[in-house]
């Protein structure tokens, strides 16, 4: 049994490269964040330690990713960093969701003032530049990474409600949900069961996309000093941090920045992968 | 029968696939100038993909073309591009089950008729005169031309396809499920305007249809296809009353009869 | 016999707006096994007086009564119960079925909301007795019960449109209304729905309403016949009656476009000139006169009363009892081949 199962995810995800790829390059990201805190060569440089004297060193063989300007190995801070940004874009994502999805289906589904009142709303979010609105909310608030995660998710929920509601009022003029009603299917029924799911598809592509820019938005406010603050180890932080030693100690940068740009990549092949897979109407490999 | 020209279509072993697997074969079959010969059959039966490939289309959709379709003896198979489309359009016209799709709707139907008939080399006067006169013997008046597509309906715009069919002096019609989306009173003025195109130019008309009681109005001769193959063809009047085919008489079986 | 009568519809109005779709339609629908055939073609209304009738565009006037209690007013509950008597089959099968979902869930759902099979958890997992009578509905259908674990882009165009039947079924309907069943389908698959729809009359006792624009599918399947024009009846009757000696020009008409197999049935063609019109461009007068081949002076301006012209007939046309006589458009011969 387990056999048929194994050669059939085999034949999946051979004829699906995106999801193969990019699900496997997710896997590992968290794979490393679970158990990075067992696996890092130097669990103290993660927090607050610091080693004056081994600062700014090249990578070598005690230090793969080399030091940063307080020494701390940039290896184990990078590994470590998987428990910070990427949690941090998984919940704003999630927060985002959770409200942009449930106002949008409702105000593409039942029209009217409903729709009115709900866009309007939206609108007024939608005009301010999300940077400088996480920006707004996160001055007011303390200086952590459960207020930096609000900030952003305050100014992330209103692109998908627009999205949702498009598509969800789309399929709510579709002759499968007249039927529904014909025959008599209460609303709250046919919204979870139809409207929902033939509406999500486009939010799916959307997170993916949006997974890097959380993160770099993220970056920028804990750079601005509003997030995340020393000693964590948030990627966007190390890269602000070591801008400064760019030219001369680039690993300061690279590796932080290459963490981000494979995470978001990797959740930009699933995305892909993901809509299409989504399509009941594609023809499945079996 | 009376022959207005020589056998102006020929068609001889065509056989359309998509990797490999066959999906309309057609051993013999010739359309004259002056008659109607019918395609019947079921969706997936491949009497579109004849269609396509006999217009030079089906390589566009994947398929893989073999076999010999002549006009006027001139081989159409293989032939390049260019040469292809000056005889598309110009000597072939194609009219399809939704006219709607046929005509860009932000353009003006005119504009569109009088493009298509400047790519094949009239000049602008001229354009506008065939234009017109077309117009008229589909019996629509010329001033439809200056409207939009989606302000006439769909019998009006299925005459405009033909109009613009005779205003190219086209040869031989292919007609692809032309009246199936039409109402029943409006389809009859459509195949009426077809039996006049056949009487009174001499147009060779293939007409492809699921529906054997037009077939059987319409067409002189007719074959019937299924899954790909032709099961049986001959004069509609003989393939009618007396079917050899089990599949024919199953299809004659199941059409629904008014005059019970 | 007014206890006969499941449906009645009275003067029955549907506005977009502006546009009359329906400009006062009345019919009556006996108790089941009953077949009655709402006919013509674009723009005439009849779709829109099926979605009237099952409450699905609001009517601007007239009324409806389901078992003698009004349609118009129901909500809630009473609209939800009125929703298990009477249901409607969509001309687009396509459509009309969840891509999402598999066939079995898209029944299952139906008997779920109106809990007609025990319990079933919300997330879609679906009880042993709503499977077994998915099932029972597919096999009714004349559908493969193994179906039930496909998508509709698996099946073919007849077996989604048998889905949609068997989906109405579930709820054990009076009534059913099915709106073009047959189009979009191929010959065969078309003979074997409206074989399905004489069974199910049968064996459920059913009552429908055929709106159609293919006229050959009525004889067989219904006993009356009502012909619409323009959001307003033209002519009604039984069928055979109706067929057979027309009262009214765009019946006549009608019936002379139906292309025929058999040579000897054909009839010779009475053309109108052109084409169907949109609702809302209602002429003065008669709806018909401007492509009426018979049309006099008074047609142009006043408008035909529905009028019985015969037992059990009502025609709305001022020149029906000369129709009914043998008047015909001139050009067509006297006698159309078909014609007794």
């Amino acid at each position: 049994m387990t056999g048929i199962g194994v050669s059939r995810l085999g034949r999946f995800l051979r004829a699906n490269p995106l999801i193969a790829t990019g699900g496997a390059i997710a896997l590992l990201i968290v794979l490393i964040a679970v158990v990075a805190p067992l696996v890092v060569p130097y669990p103290a440089d993660a927090g607050a330690a610091t080693h004056p004297e081994m600062a700014l060193q090249a990578p070598s063989a005690q230090h793969l990713f080399g030091t940063d300007q307080v020494g701390r190995d940039l290896f184990s801070r990078v590994l470590a960093g998987t428990r910070v940004s990427p949690v941090v874009a998984l919940f704003v994502l999630l927060i985002s969701c959770a409200v942009g999805i449930s106002l949008g289906v409702l105000a593409g589904y039942f029209g009217g003032i409903t729709d009115e009142i709900i866009m309007r709303i939206t609108d007024i979010f939608l005009a301010f530049p999300p940077l400088l609105l996480a920006l707004a909310f996160a001055t007011v608030l303390p200086a952590n990474l459960t207020s930096l995660t609000i900030a952003i998710a305050i100014s992330w929920w209103p692109w998908y409600t627009r999205l949702v509601r498009g598509q969800a009022a789309s399929v709510a003029g579709r002759p499968y949900v007249e039927a529904c009603r014909a025959l008599g299917i209460p609303s709250w029924r046919i919204l979870l069961r139809h409207v929902l799911p033939n509406s999500v598809t486009p939010v799916i592509v959307q997170v993916s996309l949006d997974v890097g820019g959380v993160i770099l938005t993220a970056s920028a406010l804990s750079f601005l000093g509003l997030g995340a603050q020393d000693p964590t180890p948030d990627w966007g932080l190390m890269v602000a941090e070591g801008q400064n030693y760019f030219t001369t100690q680039w690993w300061l940068v690279t590796f932080p920045g290459l963490a981000i740009l494979i995470t978001a990549l990797a959740f930009n092949l699933l995305g892909d992968g993901l809509r299409d897979v989504l399509d009941p109407r594609r023809v499945l490999v079996r | 029968m009376n022959k207005v020209s020589p056998v102006k279509l020929e068609v001889r072993d065509l056989r359309v696939s998509f990797s490999g697997h066959p999906v309309a074969s057609v051993p013999e079959l010739n359309v004259d100038g002056g008659e109607i010969v019918g395609l019947a059959g079921e969706s997936g039966s491949g009497k579109s993909m004849t269609i396509l490939a006999v217009l030079g289309l089906a390589e566009t959709a994947g398929a893989a073309v073999t076999g010999s379709v002549r006009l006027d003896g001139q081989e159409l198979i293989g032939l390049s591009g260019a040469r292809l489309r000056a005889i598309r359009g110009r000597r072939i016209a194609a009219i399809f089950q939704s006219p709607a799709l046929a005509f860009n709707p932000v353009f003006r139907v005119g504009a569109i008729v009088s493009r298509t008939l400047r790519q094949h080399g009239l000049s602008a006067a001229e354009a506008a005169a065939r234009a017109d006169a077309a117009m008229r013997s589909v019996l629509l008046p010329p001033e439809l031309l200056d409207r939009y597509p989606a302000q006439l309906s769909g019998g009006q715009l299925q005459r405009v396809a033909i109009a613009l069919a005779l205003a190219l002096r086209a040869e031989v019609l292919l007609a692809d499920e032309p009246t199936s989306a039409l109402d029943v009173t409006v389809q009859a003025e459509v195949l009426e305007l077809l039996r006049e195109l056949r009487d009174s130019r001499g147009m060779a008309v293939l007409f492809v249809s699921h529906d054997l009681a037009v077939i059987a109005e319409l067409c002189d001769r007719v074959a019937i296809m299924r899954a790909g193959q032709v099961v049986e063809q001959g004069p509609t009047g003989q393939v009618i009353a007396a079917p050899r085919h089990d599949y024919t008489r199953e299809l004659l079986a199941a059409v629904p009869r008014l005059g019970d | 016999m007014a206890g006969d009568i499941l449906l009645d519809v009275r003067d029955l109005r549907v506005s977009f707006g502006p546009v009359r779709a329906v400009d006062g339609v009345s019919l009556a629908i006996s108790r089941g096994p009953f077949g009655i055939a709402l006919v013509g073609e674009s723009g005439s209304g009849k779709t829109t007086v099926g979605r009237a009738i099952l409450r699905l565009v609001p009517a601007s006037g007239g009324t409806i009564a389901f078992d003698g209690q009004d349609v118009l007013g129901l909500r809630g509950p009473r609209l939800r119960a009125y929703r298990r008597a009477a249901q409607i089959v969509f001309q687009d099968a396509d459509n009309s079925l969840d891509p999402r979902m598999r066939i079995g869930a898209t029944i299952g759902e139906v008997l779920i909301a109106h809990g007609l099979a025990g319990r079933g958890a919300l997330g879609g997992r679906v009880s042993a007795r709503v499977t077994a009578q998915v099932s029972a509905l597919l096999s009714e259908a004349a559908l493969d019960p193994a179906l039930a674990s496909r998508y509709p882009h698996q099946l073919s165009g007849g077996q989604r449109q048998r889905v949609a039947i068997a989906r109405a079924l579930a709820v054990s309907p009076r009534l059913l209304i099915l709106d073009e069943p047959t189009s979009a389908l191929d010959v065969t698959a078309q003979a074997r729905i409206l074989a399905l729809v004489r069974r199910l009359r049968d064996e459920r006792q059913l009552a429908y309403l055929l709106i159609t624009h293919n006229l050959a599918i009525i004889p067989g399947l219904c006993e009356q016949m009502v012909v619409l024009y323009l959001g307003r009846v033209a002519e009604s009757g039984p069928t055979g009656e109706l067929l057979a000696r027309p009262a009214h020009p765009y019946t006549l008409a009608l019936r002379s476009a139906v292309p025929e197999v058999d040579a000897a049935a054909r009839r010779s063609r009475i053309i109108l000139p052109g084409d169907t019109p949109r609702a809302g461009s209602t002429p003065p007068g008669c709806p018909f006169h401007p492509r009426c081949p018979l049309a006099i002076d008074v047609c142009r301006t006043t408008v035909p009363p529905l009028q019985a012209v015969a037992p059990g007939r009502q025609v709305a046309c001022h020149r029906a009892g000369e129709v009914l006589s043998g008047l015909r458009p001139p050009g067509a011969p006297a006698q159309l081949a078909g014609e007794p």
